[in-house]
């Protein structure tokens, strides 16, 4: 077992947990869109950063794949990963208004504007599809391709290889094909709809 | 393209395949293969590979097209590439760079309609000391103008289709294997020793032509066997290139040619006279300066790691035995216990060299603690030196490969490492030659592979070759590249040190950290620590760059001021121009104003004041450089070299690059620099890998420094610089004008009138502002405001 603080509280886990299954243990939500159980951590999307103190050191990691250390202390909500956290949800709805999930996160973090150019696109690159096709459905058919800004999720060539068995385990697990509930969303537009409703000031603070 | 008539493409890639071996590994290796032989990868390729060499067309498909090395698409006859690296920048490749595109009608990435011409830009190639660099099939065409880019296109697109230029580099096995026994037969005369460099820096002044013309020259006086003729590794001063120099007393000519070979040999090498014209000349004094140690470029610094490079041939490991080489190692394995290296490079205080500036002993000490499950542990060498003005290693490989090899055998040694890569950009030919060279000679010799030295001791190295991704530099990405796979990062919550290639104990160190530990177990760690700070011990490394009077490779004692470097061996700014900035640390450092010249090169100093060692990219700006078109140009390098992964470094560097171009075009509102920091602030802390952690700091320096730019470009729609091309207007100044039609003929646009010994003017509607016409006015008629 290892000993910890989580928002201030002292707690054990497992060895090798990780810290957002550590959070999950005791009931502390740590919002991800990379990460789905079953599947190997991706650490790419980087809304479940958290604020972790080791000795004086103080940094922001992907809790999916951090695992857990004696001593640590783990923020979950203190301002720094506030301002991070709402900076990256910013950032995905610039490009991908028309995600459900995306608008929903957003309302619930309390994301009102979104302050850069927007675009349409339909994907966040979260890799999901990639994985649950590769490690759950032992398809390999789509994977990455190119990179930087113009790194997409493809098929070889764009044609469908072989190996696709039309499953569609990649369609069920995408966080992006739901349409928000006012439907397609022009760029830079917000939902926003249940700001209030959902908006907890439940979550503790960190700080 | 010779095989493809007689074999199938099917059957080549069987058949290479066959050679390679089917371990994963070996991918990049195919893939260039066929990229080499058919100018790209056909889909066809890519399935056969597939199924012969039993990995997913995906990967395959996902390597294939992340890698700037490989395309998809077929290329033209002739490969124009153009440099577009910070040196290169600061000396208006882009505007090299729109010429060549408005002469071929293409788009960088394009190939023109009739396959002739194929446009590629790349983020350094290293040749920084003579940019802007060209190069067209191979052929490097250094200090480009645009004026001069369609007389050179014209001579390829003539013999559009045949004939490519004539080669004059010594790259055939045969060339080289003949010119190797030519160099052997005249070792180790006593006598007179001429020395030319052979770097790529040197290449690109036509240094090969010059040592060639020696060859023959010492040959027809039969003086073959008396002087010892040494092609060697970069000596530095690139500026000044191609360099003779002539022992034992070290006469130093510079920007020699093949004209004056017979008489160099005529009257130095024969008669020991000195040939006046070819002497350095200080242009402070005007005197000049006979023997290399003289020349002020030199005279300041301390060059224990570079100084063998000039005095050794690079392909030759007796010449590098000869020089005390590998005692180090005989040392390390039979004077001392694996611990006490460790401890005697902890007491060097060697700190790596690749840009962090870790202490090498430390993570030594972890993977040596590491337990791997069946023994194996790897130690590496990163020469993916990807920043844009840096090129050390570059040399460092080229010019004594042995060293950076010996350092690597000591550190396996010490960790208890079994297997070794070198991992080379592919951009360095030269370099994977080298090193390939270095490697097979060592294995000969008895000092790597098997049983080194009889000791028992069992050590292999592999050289891996990149494909053009800065982000595989990173230490996870570059171990993912090796393996064969797409060079991304992935989180280090678990160290490579215990879980790195091939999920094994994995130590990496940079070319420049490896050069130096033969030197510390040689010379002991008291010696070595003498020089340098109190937390950076050593000498370092720089590529003196950019608006600088001798541009090339310093190599100075750590805590030496900025100062010294940039005016004392840099000799000052050319043309009388004022100072603006410094810029270390390549796309992850900062640019240091003129009030922080005095700091000492530091590892802690420089990331104290927001920059940072780096790997040794040094790049001087004056006041002609814009200080945000300067962030815009870093971050537009960082966007194409993010792998877009992780969120913050593809989205977020995107929305800067826009923020800062609208800056530089005049359309953006102050409130938007709040905007910039906030965003530069989470990216940095956000980000999964140091390239994303990093990339921030050219912005966020400039916006410190230099805020004042930033403000001007907003408010006042003014570029002081007179860089940013929606800010500025050229005019002709009536008066001045003679009508001598050289700028309108000149003129792409066409946006010049005016008739013949009559004052001309510029259709404001019709520039497109590349400046042709005040670079080809020769009575400074032409203004730019």
């Amino acid at each position: 077992m290892v000993k910890l603080i989580l928002d201030g509280q002292s707690v054990e886990a497992e060895d090798g947990w990780t810290i957002l299954e550590t959070a999950n243990y005791y009931g502390i939500e740590i919002p991800t869109l990379c990460h789905v159980e079953g599947l190997t951590p991706f650490s790419a999307c980087r809304v479940c950063v958290v604020e972790m103190r080791r000795g004086n050191r103080t940094r922001l990691v992907a809790s999916c794949s951090f695992p857990v250390e004696e001593g640590i202390e783990i923020k979950t909500n203190s301002k720094r990963v506030k301002k991070s956290r709402n900076m990256i949800i910013e950032l995905m709805l610039a490009s991908t208004p028309s995600s459900r999930t995306l608008q929903c996160m957003a309302s619930k973090y309390g994301v009102t504007s979104v302050r850069f150019k927007g675009e349409n696109r339909n994907c966040i690159l979260c890799g999901l599809c990639v994985r649950i096709c590769d490690e759950q459905m032992r398809g390999g058919a789509i994977g990455f391709a190119r990179r930087g800004i113009e790194r997409e999720v493809s098929m070889p060539f764009h044609k469908t290889p072989e190996a696709c068995r039309e499953c569609g385990a990649c369609l069920y697990i995408c966080p992006v094909c739901e349409l928000p509930c006012k439907g397609l969303m022009e760029p830079g537009e917000l939902c926003n709809a249940c700001l209030d409703a959902v908006q907890l000031e439940a979550f503790p603070s960190g700080d | 393209m010779a095989g493809t008539d007689t074999k199938t493409l099917s059957q080549f890639v069987a058949g290479l395949v066959d050679e390679c071996g089917v371990d994963r590994s070996k991918l990049s290796g195919v893939l260039h293969a066929v990229q080499k032989e058919y100018n790209y990868l056909p889909e066809q390729a890519l399935r056969d590979i597939s199924l012969l060499m039993e990995i997913p067309i995906t990967d395959i498909y996902a390597v294939a097209t992340f890698y700037t090395s490989f395309s998809l698409e077929p290329k033209g006859n002739h490969i124009v590439t153009v440099c577009t690296g910070t040196a290169c920048h600061v000396r208006n490749s882009r505007g090299i760079l729109d010429e060549i595109c408005r002469f071929l009608g293409i788009a960088p990435g394009e190939t023109s309609e009739d396959m002739a011409f194929s446009l590629e830009t790349v983020n350094c190639l290293g040749a920084c000391a003579m940019g802007p660099i060209m190069v067209v099939d191979g052929k490097y065409y250094g200090e480009m103008t645009s004026s001069k880019v369609p007389r050179i296109l014209k001579i390829y697109q003539k013999d559009a289709v045949a004939e490519k230029p004539e080669s004059k580099k010594i790259d055939s096995p045969t060339e080289l294997d003949s010119y190797r026994e030519a160099v052997s037969k005249e070792r180790y005369t006593g006598g007179t020793s001429v020395f030319t460099c052979a770097g790529t820096g040197c290449q690109a002044s036509g240094s090969l032509d010059v040592l060639q013309a020696l060859k023959l020259e010492l040959k027809s006086r039969e003086l073959g066997e008396k002087v010892m003729l040494r092609g060697t590794g970069c000596h530095g001063f690139c500026e000044r290139g191609p360099l003779v120099v002539i022992g034992p007393d070290n006469i130093f000519y510079q920007k020699v040619t093949a004209g004056d070979v017979p008489e160099i040999v005529a009257e130095t090498v024969l008669n020991g006279r000195i040939i006046e014209r070819l002497l350095y000349k200080d242009p402070g004094t005007g005197k000049s300066v006979t023997h290399k140690d003289e020349v002020p470029f030199y005279a300041k610094q301390m060059r224990q790691i570079l100084g063998p490079n000039g005095e050794l041939d690079p392909r030759e490991i007796d010449d590098y035995i000869a020089r005390g080489g590998y005692s180090a190692l005989s040392k390390a394995i039979f004077a001392m216990e694996p611990e006490g290296i460790i401890d005697e490079v902890d007491k060097a205080g060697l700190r790596g060299r690749g840009g962090g500036g870790f202490p090498a002993a430390s993570k030594w000490k972890a993977c040596r603690k590491a337990r791997s499950v069946d023994g194996v542990k790897y130690v590496l060498c990163n020469a993916d030196e990807g920043d844009p003005g840096a090129f050390m290693d570059r040399c460092l490989l080229e010019g004594n490969p042995h060293s950076v090899l010996e350092g690597m055998i000591i550190g396996a040694r010490a960790i208890g490492a079994t297997n070794g890569y070198v991992y080379v950009r592919n951009e360095y030919p030269l370099a994977i030659e080298s090193i390939t060279r270095a490697i097979e000679q060592a294995e000969e010799k008895g000092l790597l592979g098997r049983d080194i030295l009889g000791s028992g001791f069992d050590f292999s190295v592999s050289v891996s070759r990149g494909s053009g991704a800065f982000v595989s530099g990173e230490s996870t990405a570059l171990m993912a590249s090796i393996e064969g796979r797409v060079g991304e990062p992935r989180e280090k919550y678990i160290h490579t040190a215990i879980r790195g290639l091939y999920v094994r104990p994995t130590n990496l160190n940079n070319v420049e950290t490896w050069a130096n530990v033969p030197l510390i177990i040689r010379e002991g760690s008291e010696n070595y620590a003498s020089v340098g700070t109190e937390g950076s011990k050593g000498t370092k490394i720089f590529s003196l760059v950019g608006m600088i009077n001798n541009t090339g490779l310093v190599e100075v004692p750590m805590g030496i001021t900025l100062r010294e470097i940039v005016y004392e061996i840099g000799g000052g700014i050319p043309k009388g121009k004022a100072f603006k900035a410094v810029q270390t640390g390549g796309p992850s450092g900062g640019c240091l104003p003129e009030s922080l010249l005095d700091i000492p090169v530091d590892f802690d100093r420089l990331t104290e004041v927001g920059s940072m060692m780096g790997s040794g990219g040094m790049i001087v700006m004056d006041e002609d450089t814009c200080m945000v078109d300067v962030a815009r140009y870093f971050l537009e390098f960082l966007c194409d070299e993010s792998c877009g992964k992780c969120t913050p470094c593809r989205e977020g560097l995107k929305h800067m690059l826009e923020i800062v171009d609208s800056v530089t075009k005049g359309i953006a509102t102050i409130d938007k620099l709040d905007l910039l920091e906030e965003l530069a602030e989470v990216v940095s802390d956000t980000s999964l890998c140091g390239l994303g952690q990093t990339a921030p700091n050219p912005v966020l320096s400039t916006v410190k420094y230099f805020a004042e730019e930033y403000r001007e470009h907003i408010l006042q729609k003014r570029c002081r610089a007179g860089v940013c091309r929606a800010l500025i207007r050229y005019s002709i100044d009536q008066a001045a004008c003679t009508g001598c039609v050289r700028c309108l003929k000149a003129c792409p646009s066409e946006a010049i009138s005016g008739e013949k010994k009559e004052p001309h003017v510029i259709d404001q509607a019709k520039c497109e502002k590349c400046g042709i016409c005040l670079e080809v006015c020769e009575f400074c008629a032409v203004t730019r405001m």
